[in-house]
């Protein structure tokens, strides 16, 4: 039995696919920066950015249904933390509820606000979605430890990237063996929560043994603690233009924030 | 006459809960041999092949002799490097994200240079019919393509010696067949523990039988496996279905 995940990354050969990773890394985290430091009202510029991220999409000859799911699919994280901002925000009144001695008001700079934090993180996500969807996992992490990430830390994510799916497959195959046995709904939530509490603990042990599996396979190949890599990024003509092409982009939804 | 390439004495191992694993294990091996190791589930197989290749040594009693070089904390790596570990299963092996990254992971720890590197690259992966499959990630690769890919990341190291846990475990007749393949054609010393048995028959001219952490029995292949009361007692099989196997039993190798 094959159980399968679906990485981000889309196989493609649209002139995105083939920029060097450091170059795309580098761009978005610049596109991400720009959209989340513009200070409100930033209406035009925002408007800008989509307009620049849609011409990124159109580049990468994605399906946009499929990003924008995935976006879609982070955005509650974001609407959770802003979800209060309309009530704190001071400004013009438009609502207010009372209950007893506790009153709420929502406030039109509130709400604007709001709007913006959902639209910035919307873009940010997005370019995200973007960024990993034109560039395999493997080149992601060998551009961020060729833009100085600590080594420690870029071999954790190698080998979280490794596993993860190796992880997500043992889980759908210990989902697949409870259904196999389970006829129904199962009893009340509390039955299926002990249910789930075990698979996770499960999973967890067989995780640390695998751990020291992999532990034991790493020094037998000689680790000695310090993390090595050869990297093996070239940077092309083509790289140029397109940073120096993204630069522009950047720079003049900057300047129009200034300017308007 | 030379002192034999592996010496293992009165070699005994207790893990960190209590339990003995081996007892007073003793045996040799010359440069060049092939042996395999049997038993039942739990006999102590892979704790020996995980104590030659120095990765246990809390729980340690006895001697192992490498090359005529005692392993000791002092010469570990240099151990580990002559001493080739294949793992049973190879999402244990295979750590890195790409196959390219895991084949030159030991070159790369041996301290050899980046255009050497990838020459052992290219090199192990020829040989276990890999070529063309540097960028891809383990976990796109079959479990016969990842045996495979897990093997070329001991041989990019050239050790002299190969210590192989379930090298055919889970693989189909077909992949099962490749890699017995690949091993006779390879020229190491290996120790081989595995519970297929047709394996043994072809590849090993000599078999170590554990059980219990004991070694039960050393000798001829071709004695040991066709003694089929001492392999019962000891929850083994002959590789013959049926009394009557000639075509197997013409295939067994000389020493």
């Amino acid at each position: 039995m094959t159980f399968f995940i679906h990485e981000p990354h889309r196989r493609g050969s649209s002139p995105l696919h083939r920029l060097d990773p450091r170059l795309k890394v580098i761009g978005a985290v610049a596109f991400i920066v720009l959209t989340v430091a513009l200070p409100a009202p930033a209406w035009g510029t925002l408007g800008l950015l989509a307009l620049v991220a849609s011409a990124v999409h159109g580049l990468a000859r994605l399906p946009l249904r499929l990003l924008w799911a995935r976006v879609a699919s982070a955005m509650p994280f974001i609407a959770l933390a802003a979800l209060s901002v309309p009530f704190v925000r001071a400004g013009h009144i438009l609502w207010t509820a009372h209950w007893g001695a506790i009153s709420l008001q929502i406030t039109r700079e509130g709400l604007e606000a709001l709007g913006a934090i959902l639209a910035k993180g919307w873009l940010s996500l997005w370019m995200s979605a973007l960024l990993v969807a034109v560039t395999p996992l493997p080149d992601l992490q060998r551009a961020l430890d060729a833009l100085g990430m600590p080594a420690i830390l870029s071999s954790t994510i190698a080998l979280m990237l490794r596993y993860l799916f190796v992880l997500g497959e043992e889980a759908l195959r210990l989902q697949a063996a409870r259904e196999a046995r389970s006829v129904g709904r199962g009893r009340n939530v509390f039955w299926r929560a002990r249910v789930l509490g075990g698979m996770v603990g499960s999973l967890w042990i067989r995780s640390l043994e695998r751990a020291e599996r992999i532990y034991a396979a790493m020094i037998a190949r000689g680790y000695d603690g310090r993390p090595r890599s050869l990297h093996r990024l070239t940077w092309s003509k083509a790289d140029t233009r397109a940073a120096i092409l993204w630069g522009a982009a950047l720079s003049m939804a900057a300047a129009l924030r200034i300017l308007l | 006459m030379a002192e034999p390439y592996i010496v293992v004495e009165n070699l005994s191992f207790i893990y960190p809960d209590g339990r003995q694993a081996l007892e007073e294990i003793q045996f040799t091996v010359e440069e060049g041999e092939k042996v395999a190791l049997v038993g039942p589930n739990g006999a102590g197989k892979s704790t020996l092949l995980l104590l030659l290749d120095g990765i246990l040594t809390e729980g340690k009693r006895g001697r192992i002799l490498i090359a005529g070089r005692e392993l000791t904390r002092a010469n570990l790596q240099a151990i580990r490097a002559q001493v080739g570990l294949l793992f049973q299963n190879p999402d244990d092996q295979l750590f890195s994200l790409t196959v390219f990254d895991d084949v030159a992971y030991g070159p790369l720890y041996g301290g050899l240079p980046a255009e050497e590197v990838a020459r052992r690259v290219r090199k192990a992966l020829a040989f276990v019919g890999l070529t063309g499959f540097e960028a891809r990630m383990p976990h796109h690769l079959s479990l016969g393509e990842r045996k495979r890919a897990a093997l070329a990341t001991i041989l990019a190291m050239e050790p002299p010696i190969l210590a192989l846990d379930e090298p055919t475990a889970g693989l189909d007749p077909r992949a099962r067949r490749e890699l017995i393949a690949l091993l006779k054609s390879l020229p190491c010393t290996m120790l081989v523990a595995t519970h297929d048995m047709r394996l043994v028959w072809e590849l090993c001219p000599r078999t170590l039988i554990l059980d219990g952490g004991h070694l039960v029995a050393d000798g001829p292949t071709s004695l040991l496996l066709q003694d089929a009361p001492l392999m019962q007692q000891h929850g083994l099989e002959t590789p013959f279905y049926s009394a009557a196997e000639p075509a197997l039993t013409a295939q067994a190798p000389k020493d």
